[in-house]
């Protein structure tokens, strides 16, 4: 006993003296005979893409952590697209790899209730040390479930979430200022429709696709109850204001000033039209425009050299003028679980574990110096384009960054720098899009500790319906706009809403009582 | 086989079952492979149905769930989204029914009335075409099309001097639905019926030709009577699929405007069940259907035999 004692506190002074070479000098664990590992990845299916499970990077891991622990190191690809139709199949068969993962809460909860999901507790303090300190206890709890530790969820780095915006050369050529105010926003796009300042057919001033419930930070102006109960216990379209944003939206769609066809593009054509210079604005991820991948302002750029779109923040809140509301992600990103198939669930933590590993992570966003990265003067990794076969496949590789969602520096300080060159052409332009985005932020989704049987019931079905709802309140004509939206906002409640609205109240009475 | 003298036939009449069978073990072993398909592929799956009267636990599996009784089936008859999904169901079908299944009938009889032989092969293969194209493809040619800046609006809202709508207005859609519904399959739906026009015995046409038949006069009395049994026999298929329905076209060709009369059954099951992971509920909604198609079958069959038809049976 005295020997164990004296081991550990030796090998914890290694650890601490000499952080990153202490873990390459203690030989991993080692399995006596080959195991294999199976490990779900997301195949998003975009062009010219390598196989999502056989590439130069998971060579790399098979290499890394596979080989000294004699496990290997499958990939099962699961479309992007439907990746829970695919992950529920997979789970009702048996078939179900050994690291499964969902950003959809209420699919875990369901596998949960049903016994499907390992807990994780012990298999973390015995194989997952390096998890439990790169996520620290308040992520942890996000994968927590009636107790039980059921889920990891990744870090999420960057909590900014959508990006409404606009053509700044048209903006430029009107002589208008960037908007300020809802107002603002409204008069551009309407100037827009009205003088076509790009001289362009089929002019959209404001592009839509089918689901208007990305447009978060234009709806959170609208409301006036932000108390945290309401946010996280009553669902949006009851809140205070809502209406305003339908009838907002409506006048939007009547006055000819977004997408006439946006009900029927589920395949964001709305982009397209963005790219092809049809469009005046879009809402999307806050970085969007700038992207390599699809590359919207690049395609843009490529004939028509002026144009160029720009982040508006131009959504006051009627709480407060002075206020611009932005809808944060909560600092959890993709939730990572082991099915209880899982033959070996030990292996399975251990590769969570080993993907925390600063020096693996590194590797996996940034790749070989010289050939995917220079470094600048101050260190900083700037992504080259690579475009042979260890080309990433995801930005930063996020598809097996299992626990980390978004670039992981030791120094966040490096973070801005360091994200910003991998816009490559439109690093100068990544700061402002990032600063508008993180304005007065505010979290709108939250995690309870138990399970919610009838969220998990009703979840998937009641997002479609409160898209179909906003769509057809938006289409509506303008006097009937709230009629509409009221009808199917009672359906919405008997279909299931009304249910998991007193459930969440009761469970988070329960939390904070 | 040899041909067998009346005395051994009668041998083998008295002999017993196990022996008559060793005998013709060869036919029986012929017939054993379309049964064995159909227990395996057809019968052994049924036993899944009893997913629906159970609260089915994807990780125990379908023995170990519990038992629940009729619960899932209360559940669904109480569940509004299933009634419109029924009756939406039944309303297409008996739209296509109504518009679409003459449609190949027709076809194949001016087809068969066609004097020049190329011309009638290269409309056939026009005709037969669409049926080879996916429904992911054909929806993206209707959203082209019908879309409000594609072809058939442009010309629409000349017309009306305001946007069609072909696509967001339920009526609109619905109409769409089924002309597109026809335009796929009416091609190919005439090969039967033109297999059944060249089996008609040409004597016939010659003799009505003799008693001073037109053409008109010689589809009316000849042609469209010879085939009538085949007709029939389709018709009743057609009516033993009134809730079924296919799943690619109303999900590939719905959007969230015309939800409404385009949610159908083969949807929500998919969206039920696979999606929101509930299978007891989908399995239930399912058997549902093939019960109600059945009565549909019985009844057309009887209604056919009322009529003076053969029927199935």
């Amino acid at each position: 006993m005295k020997r164990m004692v004296s081991l550990v506190l030796c090998l914890m002074m290694c650890l601490s003296l000499l952080s990153f070479a202490a873990a390459e000098e203690v030989a991993p664990f080692r399995y006596d005979q080959p195991i294999t590992l199976k490990v779900a990845v997301f195949d998003r299916g975009a062009t010219g893409q390598t196989p999502v499970d056989n590439n130069w990077w998971t060579d790399w891991i098979q290499k890394d952590f596979g080989d000294p622990r004699n496990i290997t190191v499958k990939f099962i690809p699961i479309p992007r697209s439907e990746e829970i139709d695919k992950l529920n199949v997979l789970m009702a068969s048996g078939d179900a790899a050994d690291i499964h993962f969902t950003y959809t809460e209420s699919v875990i909860t369901n596998y949960v209730q049903q016994g499907g999901v390992i807990e994780l507790t012990d298999l973390l303090n015995e194989y997952g040390k390096g998890i439990k300190e790169y996520l620290g206890e308040d992520l942890l709890k996000f994968g927590i479930f009636e107790g039980g530790q059921y889920a990891v969820p990744a870090k999420r780095v960057v909590l900014a979430t959508n990006g409404f915006f606009l053509r700044k050369d048209w903006l430029d050529k009107l002589g208008l200022s960037v908007p300020e105010t809802k107002e603002e926003f409204y008069n551009a796009l309407v100037a827009f429709r009205d003088q076509n300042p790009g001289n362009v057919e089929n002019l959209v001033p404001y592009a839509f696709n089918y689901d208007l419930t990305t447009h978060n930070h234009l709806m959170l102006s609208y409301i006036s109850s932000l108390d945290a109960k309401t946010l996280a216990t009553v669902p949006d379209i009851l809140w205070d204001g809502y209406d305003d944003y339908v009838l907002f939206l409506n006048k939007l769609y009547n006055e000819g000033l977004v997408s006439p066809d946006f009900a029927l593009d589920n395949n964001e054509t709305h982009t397209k039209a963005v790219a092809a210079g049809q469009a005046g604005g879009y809402t999307y991820n806050y970085d969007h425009p700038i992207r390599v991948s699809p590359g919207i302002l690049g395609t843009l750029n490529a004939f028509e050299p002026e144009a160029d779109l720009v982040s508006v923040n131009a959504f006051e809140s009627v709480t407060d003028p002075a206020k611009y509301y932005h809808a944060m992600y909560a600092p959890n990103g993709i939730f990572n679980f082991i099915p209880v198939y899982a033959k070996n669930p030990e292996a399975a933590v251990m590769y969570l574990d080993w993907l925390t590993d600063l020096d693996t992570l590194y590797f996996l966003q940034n790749g070989e110096e010289g050939k995917h990265h220079e470094l600048d003067e101050e260190g900083v990794p700037i992504l080259l384009d690579v475009t042979d076969e260890t080309k990433f496949d995801s930005m930063q590789n996020i598809d097996y960054t299992l626990l980390t969602n978004g670039q992981e520096f030791s120094d966040p300080s490096l973070l801005i720098k360091a994200q910003s060159y991998s816009y490559q052409n439109y690093a100068d332009k990544f700061e402002a899009m990032f600063d508008v985005a993180a304005i007065d932020p505010l979290v709108t989704n939250f995690h309870f500790d138990v399970i919610l049987t009838a969220d998990a019931q009703y979840n998937t079905s009641l997002t479609a319906f409160k898209r179909e709802l906003l769509t057809k309140a938006t289409m509506a004509a303008p006097e009937d706009c709230l009629k509409v939206f009221h009808e199917l906002r009672d359906q919405y409640m008997r279909d299931g809403g009304q249910a998991v609205m007193e459930e969440k109240i009761a469970a988070w009475d329960n939390m904070y009582k | 086989m040899t041909t067998a003298s009346p005395t051994a036939r009668r041998r083998f009449y008295r002999s017993s079952l196990m022996k008559r069978i060793y005998r013709s073990r060869m036919l029986y072993l012929m017939l054993a492979l379309p049964l064995i398909q159909y227990a395996v592929f057809r019968y052994a799956p049924l036993m899944g149905l009893q997913v629906a009267f159970k609260n089915f636990n994807m990780f125990k599996g379908m023995w170990a769930s519990p038992w629940v009784g009729t619960k899932v089936f209360q559940e669904i008859f109480t569940n509004p989204k299933f009634w419109l999904a029924l009756k939406n169901t039944v309303i297409l079908n008996a739209l296509d029914l109504a518009f679409g299944f003459p449609m190949p009938i027709i076809l194949a009889v001016f087809l068969y009335e066609m004097r020049s032989l190329t011309i009638k092969r290269i409309s056939q293969t026009i005709l037969y075409l669409p049926h080879f194209l996916s429904w992911i493809i054909i929806g993206g040619i209707v959203t082209q099309i019908f879309g409000s800046t594609g072809m058939a609006n442009q010309v629409a809202s000349k017309l009306l001097g305001r946007n069609a709508n072909f696509l967001m207005n339920e009526t609109n859609w619905t109409i769409v639905y089924v002309a597109v519904g026809i335009w796929q399959s009416a091609g190919w739906g005439t090969i039967i019926y033109l297999a059944a026009i060249s089996a008609v015995n040409t004597d016939l046409y010659e003799a009505s030709e003799v008693d001073g038949c037109g053409r008109w006069r010689r589809i009316i009395h000849v042609t469209l009577p010879c085939i009538m049994p085949t007709i029939v026999v389709m018709l009743i298929l057609r009516l033993g699929q009134m809730v079924a329905i296919g799943f690619e076209r109303p999900y590939v060709m719905a959007n969230d405007m015309v939800l409404n009369v385009a949610e159908v059954i083969s949807t929500f099951v998919y969206k039920m069940g696979l999606r929101n992971a509930r299978y007891s509920f989908a399995t239930a909604v399912g058997m549902f259907g093939s019960v109600v198609n059945m009565l549909f079958l019985l009844a057309a069959n009887i209604g056919a035999k009322r009529l003076g038809e053969d029927g199935l049976w």
